[in-house]
């Protein structure tokens, strides 16, 4: 190691004190960083932090900010729906061990007949519910609701026999949740059979649980 | 990159969209998604490195602040109290990252772009942000998350000390000694790779 390193390793531990290098000395310290196996080595990793110090672009900063088009429009659809009303009536405590279905009946649509069945086990604070859907012509289906912050893709039904859909999705009792099923990850489809729809502020509407 | 708090005109509104969400008009917050998304997927790129992963956080970094917008007290700047939100929320985005194993092959893409034209020289640099990038990933949260901060989002001292709520020496402290960390890091990676 030469005098030259030893500079440069004082610089070093200087700046880890909060000295910020002045123009000529961060220079000094790159240029020798990129002649000098040694110093290369250990700081030329450093040298962005260095010069972001020195008022240097560093190039660590994501130049890009943009986002993808639809970004707004999926932030408010997940935020006008996103929200969990909590029920505490005592009603729902003693409904949770004979809670039917949320719905059950047939949705007649272009892609054939839609079935939506839920199917609750309880336990003592969560119910297991089974979403069943039958849609034979469709490729998937797929359910997203206040439960998984209405992220499309992740909570993928089964197909089953006669094109009926299936998945299981473990809930809390004693809230209210607002959900839809999304086909072939175009069309959302509400339960017509739900105790309640409401309005999802995009001209849709969102089928509306209660356990 | 835009300094904290809005003025004059952009403040009012600001002010008036959050009121209007908070009197029931749910599109109104149309208005601060579209006034902050770029800076908040800026903010969980630099955390997070991966662009698909960081837009899923930014929006639910927004679903966080829709849900919470109740709690904001109207006399303060959005910013710092978006960021907040922001940087807890990106805490637990970056540890279900790193849990999924999906991290450092993103890391190198998203990297940015030299200006310069060398290319070996490019190389080099590419190489040398991915080692750092590496070694940041190491520091124990409370370092990683200023040094993340100052060095990847060219926030100001005070800045980053009103969103994390701890004092500008505190600030201080810990840069010296997430700098101090990193050194020691890549000079114990440089002091392996140089063996035979």
């Amino acid at each position: 190691m030469n005098e030259i390193c030893q500079r440069v390793d004082a610089a070093i531990r200087e700046w880890e004190h909060g000295d910020i290098p002045g123009t000529q000395n961060l220079f000094f310290i790159i240029n020798h960083s990129r002649t000098c196996a040694r110093c290369g080595r250990s700081y030329g990793a450093l040298l962005p932090l260095l010069r972001r110090d020195a008022g240097e672009p560093s190039g660590l900063a994501p130049a890009d900010q943009t986002c993808s088009t639809d970004f707004t429009n999926s932030v408010m659809r997940r935020a006008t729906r996103a929200k969990v009303l909590r029920f505490s009536g005592s009603t729902m405590q003693t409904a949770k061990w004979a809670l039917p279905l949320a719905g059950c009946l047939a949705l007649l649509l272009g892609l054939g007949g839609l079935i939506l069945q839920a199917h609750m086990h309880s336990t003592a604070e969560r119910v297991m519910v089974s979403f069943r859907f039958e849609a034979p012509s469709a490729s998937q289906v797929s359910l997203a609701g206040d439960f998984n912050g209405w992220r499309v893709g992740e909570l993928i039904l089964k197909q089953g026999q006669s094109g009926v859909w299936e998945i299981a999705v473990p809930l809390h009792t004693g809230a209210i949740y607002t959900y839809d099923f999304l086909i072939d990850g175009q069309q959302w489809i509400p339960d017509p059979h739900s105790e309640t729809q409401v309005d999802d502020g995009f001209g849709g509407l969102a089928s509306v649980l209660r356990l | 990159m835009k300094e904290i708090g809005a003025e004059g005109t952009e403040r009012a509104d600001e002010l008036d969209a959050i009121g209007e969400v908070l009197r029931g008009n749910k599109d109104a917050f149309r208005h601060i998604v579209d006034r902050y998304k770029g800076l908040v997927v800026k903010l969980s790129l630099s955390f997070l490195g991966n662009r698909e992963e960081a837009e899923e956080a930014a929006q639910e970094i927004f679903l966080r602040v829709y849900r919470s917008l109740h709690r904001f007290s109207l006399d303060k700047k959005l910013l710092p109290w978006l960021y907040s939100i922001a940087v807890n929320h990106l805490r637990t985005a970056y540890g279900r990252m790193r849990t999924r194993e999906e991290r450092t092959a993103a890391v190198e893409v998203e990297l940015t772009a030299s200006e310069e034209s060398d290319p070996q020289r490019l190389v080099l640099e590419d190489y040398e942000r991915s080692s750092l990038r590496q070694a940041v990933d190491t520091l124990p949260s409370t370092l990683r998350e200023v040094i993340v901060l100052y060095y990847y989002q060219e926030m100001r001292i005070e800045t980053i000390g009103a969103v994390l709520n701890i004092g500008v020496e505190n600030v201080k402290s810990r840069l010296f000694r997430g700098r101090q960390k990193l050194r020691e890091t890549l000079q114990k990676d440089a002091t392996l790779e140089s063996l035979p």
